[in-house]
C-alpha cells in the first residue's frame, strides 16, 4: 500500500483510540491485519433511535489511495435502516462517495454514520422497501428496525408480537432470518410473508 | 502512410494491446509524491501545523482561499484528482489551483519547531530543530548505513570505522609474502596460490617461494622425477634428475637404437609428405615411383660396383692363401688372413670402415637437428594458434566497439540483397539480423531483423522490419523498460540528393510489451516494428537497391523514465 495511506492510518487510529467518543464507547475501531489495508469499525446505536442500545459491526477496507479516495465501508451487523442495505449492509452516505474529502478521517466517517442512524435520508434510498416503509408505514418502520437491532446488535428493547410472529413461521420449519426478512417486508402479515418465501 | 501508422503494431501477437491509461491520478504528480514532515516534535506538534491531509507536519504549506493549509504535495493530489470540480478537503468551498499559494509564514514556523532525531530509536539522543535535521542526519553517528564494501552488512556510521578495519570480510588486507592487497574473505585462498608465499618441495625437502618451487621442479630439483631426455624418441624410463647421468651412461645403446628407428619414421614422413621439396634421399625404402629414379638407379649401381670390387678382392687373397672361406663378410676373417695381397684390402677396409663410423656419426647429429626442428616446428604451431586467437579477440574488440560508438545510430548494410530475398521467398532463411549494436558505450545493445518477403499478414507483399533488444553488459545499471524512440529507415540511395526519398517510420516504445524489457536471452524473442514496412515493389524500383546492397538505418533514442 502506498506509503502515504498507511502512515494516515497509523496516525488516525492513534487519534481514535485515545478521542472522546471512544471513552464513551460510541465508536471503536481494531485492526483485522498487520498491513493496515482492512481494520473493523463498531458504532453504538444513537440515543432517542429505534437503534438506541445497539452495537453494530463495521467492515472497512482502505484503498490504496486513501485518503485522496474514500474508505471502502459497510454493515456486517444485520440492521433495517433506508439507507443501508438489509441484505448486503452496503451503505449509501455521500461521504463515502462523490462528497469525500481527504480531510476526513475515520473518526469523522463513523460518526457520520453514527448520525445518519439517527437521522435517515428515505429519499436516497439504499434499500427501496424500507424506505417505503419509512415513508408509509412510519410506527411499523420504528418497531422493525428496533426488533432487528434487539435480535441482531443487541438492542435492549423486545418486540414481544414480532418475535412470537418470527417463532410461528420458524415452527412452520422455515427458517428464522428468512422469515424475518419476509416479515418486515410484508409489514408483518403473516401469511403474505408466507407467501413470499414460498414464492422466491 | 497515415495507413500504413495505423497498422503499426507489435509483431507479437499474443501480448494484449490494452493501452492501460488507468485513471491513476499519481501519474503526473510524481514530483509532488512527498508528504509532510512525519518527525517526533517535541515539545508535540501543535495542530494548527498539521497537514489534514497526511496528518503529518506541513512540508512546503500552501494556504486555500478559505484559510486552510496543506502541505503542497498532498492538497495538489487532491486537487488533480478532482479535476474540474475541486473543493476544499475541510469545508468543501470551491477552489482552484490559481488561488492557492505558499504559505512561507508557516513553513518557516514549522522549520524553526524542534524535533527528535529519526535515529531515537538506534540510541540518538540530539534533539534539533527541523531545518538542521537533514544536515544533522548527513552525520548522524546513529543513522544506519549499508557497508561500502557491499558485504551485506548495515551498521551505524558510529561503528562504520571499526567494521572497515576490523570485522568487514570484503575489507582490503596486505598479503606479508607478496604485499598485493587482497579481500579478507579471499586470503585464504590467496594464500594457497600466492607466488612469493614459501614453500618447501616435496622432494628435497629445500624452501622456496611458490614461483621459485615452478622452476626448482622443473629444472633443478636433484629428487624430481623426470623423464629420461630420449622420451621424445621412445625412452620410457623415469628416474631421479641425479640419476640421469648414469641412465645416459647405462643405456647409450638401446638410445641409439631408438634414435635411428624414429629418425628413419621422420624421414619417410617428411618425405612421402612433400616428395618434390625435399633433396634427393639416399634411402632403400624409397619408393621407386619417386622422382630420381635415376640418381637412386646410380647409387644402387655404384654401391654393386664396390660390393663386386669387395668380393673379388677376397677372392683373390683367399685364392692365395688357399683356404676355405667359411665366412667372407666376416672382418674377422679378413684380419686372420693378413699378410701379401690382403694387406691391401686391410687398408680399404680401414678406409670404408672409417668412412661408416663417419657416417654414422653424421647421421646421428642430423637425428638431433631433426628433433631440435621437430620441437622448433611444434612450438611456431603453438604461437601461431596463439596469435590466431589474439587476433580473433581482437578482431571482435574492435566490431565491438563500433558497435558500442554509433551512439544508437546504426547503418546495416544488406549486401546480396537479391540472393537474400530468393532464399526469404523460397522459405530457406525468411529472416536475417542485423550485428548487435548500442545506444552509447554503456547503453542498451540492439539489433535490427528483417523479414524481406515479410511476415505473416505481409507475406509476399510486404518488407518487415523489427527491432530486437539484446543482452548488454550494463543491462543491470540501465532502466527498463527501455523508454525512447526508436527511428526506422530504408535508405534512398539516389545519385541526385534533392531527389532522395528515405522510407522512414518513428516509433515510441509501449512499456507494457515485452519487446521493451530487459532481455532474458542473449536476443529478445519479441522484437517491435512493422510487419508492412515497406511494399515490396517499391523497394524493387532501383532507388533502394544500388550494387545489390539495401541500407536500413536504425535509429534508437532512449529518453529519461518519467
Amino acid at each position: 500500500m502506498a506509503n502515504i495511506a498507511v502512515q494516515r492510518i497509523k496516525r488516525e487510529f492513534k487519534e481514535v483510540v485515545k478521542s472522546e467518543e471512544v471513552a464513551e464507547c460510541h465508536i471503536q475501531v481494531e485492526l483485522v491485519n498487520d498491513s493496515f489495508t482492512e481494520l473493523k469499525g463498531q458504532i453504538a446505536g444513537p440515543p432517542d433511535t429505534p437503534y438506541e442500545g445497539a452495537t453494530f459491526n463495521l467492515e472497512i477496507k482502505i484503498p490504496e489511495t486513501y485518503p485522496f479516495n474514500p474508505p471502502k465501508v459497510k454493515f456486517l451487523t444485520a440492521i433495517w435502516h433506508p439507507n443501508i442495505s438489509s441484505v448486503t449492509g452496503a451503505i449509501c452516505l455521500d461521504i463515502l462517495k462523490d462528497q469525500w474529502a481527504a480531510a476526513m478521517t475515520l473518526r469523522t466517517v463513523l460518526l457520520s454514520l453514527q448520525a445518519l442512524l439517527a437521522a435517515a435520508e428515505p429519499d436516497d434510498p439504499q434499500d427501496a422497501v424500507v424506505a417505503k416503509q419509512y415513508k408509509e408505514n412510519h410506527p411499523i418502520f420504528l418497531k422493525t428496525a428496533r426488533h432487528w437491532a434487539n435480535i441482531y446488535a443487541g438492542g435492549t428493547i423486545r418486540e414481544d408480537d414480532y418475535d412470537n410472529r418470527v417463532i410461528q413461521l420458524k415452527n412452520m420449519g422455515f427458517d428464522p432470518h428468512k422469515a424475518r426478512v419476509a416479515l418486515s417486508t410484508h409489514n408483518w402479515n403473516v401469511e403474505r410473508a408466507m407467501e413470499h418465501i414460498l414464492n422466491y | 502512410m497515415a495507413e500504413k501508422l495505423q497498422r503499426l503494431q507489435s509483431f507479437d501477437a499474443s501480448i494484449n494491446q490494452k493501452d492501460d491509461q488507468s485513471n491513476n491520478i499519481f501519474d503526473d504528480t510524481s514530483g509532488l509524491e512527498s508528504q509532510g514532515y512525519d518527525n517526533e516534535f517535541v515539545p508535540p506538534l501543535d495542530p494548527k501545523y498539521e497537514c489534514p491531509i497526511c496528518l503529518s507536519a506541513l512540508r512546503d504549506p500552501y494556504q486555500t482561499s478559505c484559510g486552510h493549509r496543506f502541505c503542497k504535495g498532498c492538497l495538489f493530489k487532491w486537487i488533480r484528482g478532482k479535476e474540474a470540480d475541486s473543493r476544499c478537503p475541510i469545508d468543501n468551498e470551491t477552489m482552484s489551483e490559481n488561488q492557492l499559494f505558499p504559505d512561507n509564514f508557516a513553513k518557516r514556523e514549522i522549520m524553526s519547531l524542534t524535533v527528535r532525531c529519526s535515529n531515537s530509536n538506534t540510541g540518538c539522543a540530539e534533539v534539533i530543530i527541523l531545518k538542521k535535521l537533514q544536515n544533522h542526519l548527513e552525520s548522524c553517528p546513529f543513522s544506519c548505513k549499508p557497508c561500502p564494501n557491499q558485504c551485506s552488512a548495515i551498521l551505524l556510521r558510529r561503528d562504520m570505522p571499526r567494521h572497515l578495519a576490523e570485522e568487514c570480510i570484503r575489507r582490503l588486507i596486505r598479503c606479508n609474502a607478496c604485499k598485493d592487497k587482497i579481500i579478507f574473505e579471499e586470503y585464504k585462498a590467496h594464500k594457497d596460490v600466492c607466488p612469493m608465499v614459501q614453500v618447501r618441495c616435496t622432494h628435497c625437502d629445500v624452501s622456496l617461494t611458490r614461483e621459485q618451487m615452478q622452476r626448482h621442479l622443473e629444472l633443478d630439483c636433484p629428487r624430481a622425477i623426470i623423464n629420461c631426455t630420449f622420451s621424445v624418441v621412445g625412452c620410457e624410463i623415469k628416474m631421479e634428475r641425479s640419476s640421469l647421468a648414469l641412465h645416459m651412461q647405462e643405456y647409450t645403446q638401446p638410445h641409439l637404437r631408438m634414435l635411428v628407428t624414429s629418425f628413419g619414421d621422420v624421414l619417410k614422413v617428411l618425405h612421402s609428405q612433400d616428395n618434390s621439396k625435399i633433396a634427393p634421399l639416399e634411402l632403400p625404402s624409397v619408393d621407386p615411383s619417386s622422382e630420381h629414379p635415376h640418381q637412386f638407379k646410380r647409387m644402387n649401381s655404384q654401391t654393386s660396383v664396390k660390393i663386386r670390387e669387395i668380393e673379388e678382392m677376397y677372392d683373390s687373397s683367399n685364392f692365395h692363401k688357399g683356404n676355405s672361406v667359411q665366412n667372407r663378410h666376416s672382418t674377422g676373417a679378413i684380419s686372420m688372413g693378413g699378410g701379401g695381397g690382403g694387406e691391401v684390402s686391410m687398408v680399404e677396409f680401414a678406409t670404408l670402415k672409417e668412412r661408416n663410423t663417419y657416417q654414422d656419426e653424421k647421421l646421428q647429429t642430423q637425428s638431433q637437428q631433426i628433433i631440435e626442428l621437430l620441437a622448433k616446428n611444434s612450438s611456431l604451431e603453438k604461437v601461431v594458434l596463439d596469435q590466431k586467437k589474439r587476433l580473433k579477440e581482437l578482431e571482435y574488440r574492435v566490431h565491438d566497439n563500433d558497435a558500442r560508438s554509433c551512439n544508437g545510430v546504426y547503418v546495416w548494410k544488406v549486401n546480396n540483397y537479391s540472393h537474400l530475398r530468393h532464399e526469404a521467398q523460397s522459405g530457406e532463411t525468411t529472416v536475417i539480423h542485423s550485428p548487435g549494436f548500442y545506444t552509447s558505450y554503456y547503453g542498451y545493445k540492439l539489433c535490427v531483423r528483417m523479414n524481406l518477403n515479410g511476415v505473416d499478414n505481409a507475406h509476399g507483399t510486404h518488407l518487415s522490419i523489427f527491432i530486437h533488444f539484446m543482452q548488454g553488459e550494463y543491462d543491470f545499471m540501465l532502466d527498463w523498460p527501455f523508454n525512447g524512440k526508436i527511428t526506422l529507415s530504408i535508405m534512398d540511395q539516389s545519385e541526385v540528393c534533392e531527389l532522395r526519398q528515405n522510407v522512414t517510420e518513428t516509433l515510441s516504445s509501449k512499456s507494457n510489451l515485452a519487446a521493451f524489457q530487459k532481455p532474458e536471452t542473449i536476443r529478445n524473442h519479441k522484437g517491435f516494428g512493422y510487419m508492412e514496412f515497406a511494399p515490396l515493389s517499391l523497394l524493387e524500383n532501383g532507388r533502394y537497391i544500388k550494387n545489390d546492397t539495401l541500407v536500413v538505418k536504425a535509429e534508437v533514442h532512449p529518453e529519461p523514465h518519467r
